[in-house]
């Protein structure tokens, strides 16, 4: 490997450690950070990077799609086809409204050719699904309606990227270039226009066929081999395989990964592929948005100045106003209006690859084409400082007039407020006896043949390794009140309380504890419900032992009561003693002798009667000698 | 009269050695069946629908219990509550008890006289009955005088032993029938009945 690589990867990761964490602070989100970073170490300021950065940038564009994955997962198929209004109707309005009135303006005001207009405002009805949803996810707004729409409408402009691509070459002036830029390799080029649908549709139907009936034994394969990296190279070789076949057919392939996302929204490897593909998405998301950054030609801004912010303003101002009209008409409350018009008024990044699509279809010169990148890249960088004044300063003036029980947002519907770690004889139990409640569990078992029999009989169980932050994060540890931590391995017990102490101070905790030690440990660690696996039913046995032995139930049952609360306190005192071993058998002994005189007096042979006051052995005495009499 | 139900609530029922006299004699009685709540049912976790099978069968509801604070001890409290529903006993359609007898029984470590306005205890005993006799009255029940052991704490061997055997002669009677309600409904103390019919009872 070249150094060149290890110094690009050396900038390119510098400027984000150094920035996103600042631009986070600030309170600009991390999309910021990313861009100031690509902006920094772009060829207009320290010039750190070449122009490489528009490579790069395609390559990162596999964020997006591994984006659009994770969030297919979220989504259930029944979701999809309740959201088919806001998407089709919603998300095809957009499109089109702007198509034409950014089409107008380009083709009345400014002056530019009909052709040239018409593919301006399809390629500016496009936003930005990368930015969105970034800046959605951070703030927690996917959920709200507002997140719900401008996701629809991204959808929709997902696949409206389809027909774009091929009604552009029939916008073009020169007809030779359209032969020779047909070059969207595809495989489906040389087939009659049915032949195309029908592999599309093959292709469509190959993803759903295989997430539902492939994918699980595979994963459960991959699984079974217990190499935790082995499935994270799973994961990846799904959303690459889907982007292959996507591009080779000619479909979107972030498309294709939602797709494949929604089909395995129930599976039960669900947890696992979000914590493996997270990881790889963050960090091309933001490699996306350095090379964004690093793409805006600062010298072309600093000659026409006026110009380019006259573009950028004009095509955000009339996308918002598209979008807030679009939104009143779908009855969107003011907030999440404000929300969903702010949010999708950039241009987004399919914008690149149209806009040079149709400079090599000769629609664009080379001077056009470039001011159109940089108002691109512009509208992408002012989007996250438009998202800002808006959540700052506009949206509190409104929450604050709307009344206040209206103000819920939908949650996630897998979000329990319960996690239970390990699903075995204990937290089985727990985790039966909570669903009888109505209280509903995420339940995460590293058992891959568990998890496929208790899925077999119906049970929601979740295959993965509960002591990775990323799993407990996808399990929604971050918003749960608490963690039932039921592993077989005590060892591992403590390490998960440990992770949860520190990452997830939110969530109670009651763990299963197998002997003292572990108890001791437990208790030593902070956890205050730790709970010996074998002593309560030992107890139980005890108790059905005196009443065969002739103690009657209730008095059995106070003195099983009596015994379970003073071994529960002896155990703090034996677990501060027990590093001395002397000290802690006198402890134990002691214990021992206070608990057998505590029962003695308590239950058997209390000789002071509770209510009369009277010497209860006396009297006892003196009855049955006078009963020998009579 | 027909069949009796003794229902009967002792924390520490291997201690009493009052209640366990009556009980054992009561057991000696085909036609009652005893319902020993604390051995039943040490965590409080009353099975509603085997004891209201168990009411619906019998005529004759008697509730033996110490006299703990003027009433009975929790587990019977509990088994009133959760047992006597509305629905079942009471209301609309509760009718289930409806022309049944009840009666509490009972040992006091108090002597008969100090439940009087001057005394100790300051009310008779009937007025700190009164809940029971209301939960008769709402239920269509009728509400018969309490059987009562005085100064239980000093009843020892023979006056126990004479008060376990006029329970028998109690529920022998009520069994066959051989009782007058209203009549029984004006006295004090079913005791009082016993010390009139049978005399020889107290020898």
């Amino acid at each position: 490997m070249d150094s060149q690589f290890f110094f690009h990867a050396l900038i390119y990761l510098g400027s984000a450690v150094i920035l996103v964490p600042i631009s986070k602070r600030l309170g600009l989100g991390s999309v910021l950070g990313y861009l100031l970073a690509g902006m920094i170490i772009g060829p207009s300021a320290l010039a750190l990077i070449g122009e490489q950065s528009a490579d790069i940038m395609h390559f990162a564009e596999f964020g997006v799609v591994m984006m659009l994955f994770l969030i297919g997962l979220e989504v259930e198929p029944q979701l999809l086809w309740r959201w088919r209004s806001s998407i089709l109707g919603l998300g095809g309005l957009q499109v089109i409204i702007t198509t034409l009135i950014v089409g107008f303006i380009a083709y009345k005001i400014v002056g530019l050719d009909f052709n040239q207009s018409l593919s301006i405002g399809l390629i500016f009805s496009m936003s930005s699904t990368a930015i969105v949803l970034q800046t959605m996810t951070e703030r927690n707004w996917l959920q709200t309606s507002a997140g719900r729409n401008a996701f629809s409408v991204l959808l929709f402009q997902d696949i409206a990227v389809i027909p774009i691509l091929a009604l552009l070459p029939l916008l073009s002036p020169d007809k030779v270039a359209v032969n020779v830029h047909q070059t969207h390799a595809t495989l489906t080029e040389h087939l009659p226009q049915w032949g195309k649908t029908l592999v599309v549709l093959g292709a469509v139907v190959s993803i759903i066929v295989g997430g539902k009936y492939l994918s699980r034994p595979i994963f459960q394969m991959v699984a079974a081999t217990n190499l935790r990296e082995l499935f994270s190279a799973a994961a990846l070789l799904l959303i690459v395989a889907i982007t292959v076949l996507m591009t080779l057919v000619g479909l979107s392939p972030a498309l294709g990964a939602f797709l494949a996302g929604v089909v395995l929204a129930n599976s039960e490897y669900r947890h696992e592929l979000e914590s493996d593909i997270e990881p790889f998405k963050g960090l091309l998301l933001g490699l996306f948005f350095i090379a964004v950054g690093a793409s805006i030609d600062f010298d072309l801004i600093a000659k026409k100045p006026f110009l380019i912010a006259e573009i950028v303003i004009g095509v955000m101002l009339c996308k918002l106003a598209i979008l807030a009209l679009l939104s009143r008409i779908f009855k969107l409350r003011v907030d999440q209006f404000m929300i969903f018009a702010f949010a999708l008024a950039q241009v987004g990044e399919f914008a690149f690859v149209l806009f040079s699509f149709a400079k090599d279809l000769y629609i664009f010169n080379q001077e056009l084409f470039n001011i159109l990148n940089v108002v691109v890249a512009a509208s992408m960088a002012m989007s996250p400082i438009l998202m800002l004044i808006m959540e700052k300063f506009l949206l509190p003036r409104v929450v604050k007039k709307l009344p206040k029980r209206t103000r819920e947002h939908d949650t996630i519907e897998e979000n329990n407020a319960v996690i239970i770690a390990g699903y075995g004889r204990f937290g089985s139990v727990t985790g039966r006896f909570l669903k009888a409640n109505g209280i509903e569990t995420t339940v995460l078992d590293a058992n891959s043949d568990r998890v496929d029999s208790l899925r077999k009989i119906g049970i929601k169980v979740y295959y993965g390794d509960a002591l990775r932050i990323d799993l407990l994060k996808a399990a929604g540890a971050d918003k749960a009140k608490l963690i039932v931590i039921a592993l077989d391995d005590s060892a591992q017990v403590l390490k998960l309380v440990n992770i949860v102490k520190k990452h997830f101070p939110n969530m109670h905790i009651i763990t299963r504890a197998h002997g003292l030690n572990d108890t001791y440990e437990l208790m030593d660690a902070g956890v205050l419900h730790v709970f010996r696996e074998t002593v309560d039913s030992s107890l139980r046995a005890g108790t059905e032992a005196l009443k065969i032995m002739g103690v009657r139930a209730y008095t059995a049952q106070r003195a099983h009561d009596l015994f379970l609360e003073h071994d529960e306190k002896s155990l703090k005192k034996m677990a501060a003693a027990r590093h001395d071993k002397k000290k802690y058998i006198n402890v134990l002994r002691k214990r021992i002798q206070e608990l057998e005189t505590i029962i003695q007096n308590d239950i058997h042979e209390k000789p002071i009667h509770t209510h009369t006051g009277k010497d209860m052995t006396t009297l006892r005495l003196k009855d049955e000698t006078e009963e020998e009499e009579v | 009269m027909g069949k009796i139900l003794l229902v009967t609530a002792h924390p520490a029922l291997e201690k009493s050695r009052n209640n366990v006299r009556m009980l054992r004699v009561a057991n000696e009685l085909d036609k009652v069946t005893v319902r020993d709540l604390y051995e039943l049912y040490p965590r409080f976790h009353i099975n509603t629908k085997t004891e209201q099978h168990y009411l619906e069968e019998s005529d004759v509801i008697v509730l033996q219990h110490p006299f703990y604070w003027y009433s009975t001890p929790a587990l019977m409290k509990q088994y009133l509550d959760m047992v006597f529903t509305h629905g079942w006993a009471y209301g609309k359609e509760g009718n289930k008890l409806k022309g049944k007898i009840i009666f509490n029984s009972l040992t006091t470590s108090g002597t008969r006289e100090s439940y009087h306005a001057n005394e100790h205890n300051r009310y008779p005993l009937s007025s700190y009955l009164v809940p029971f006799n209301q939960l008769a009255h709402v239920c269509g029940m009728h509400y018969l005088p309490p059987y009562v052991l005085h100064e239980s704490g000093k009843a020892f061997a023979t006056e126990s032993i004479r008060h376990a055997k006029k329970f028998k002669a109690l529920l022998q009677m009520i069994v066959k029938d051989d009782c007058d309600i209203e009549k029984l409904k004006r006295l004090e103390y079913l005791n009082d009945f016993l010390e009139m019919e049978m005399p020889a009872l107290n020898q």
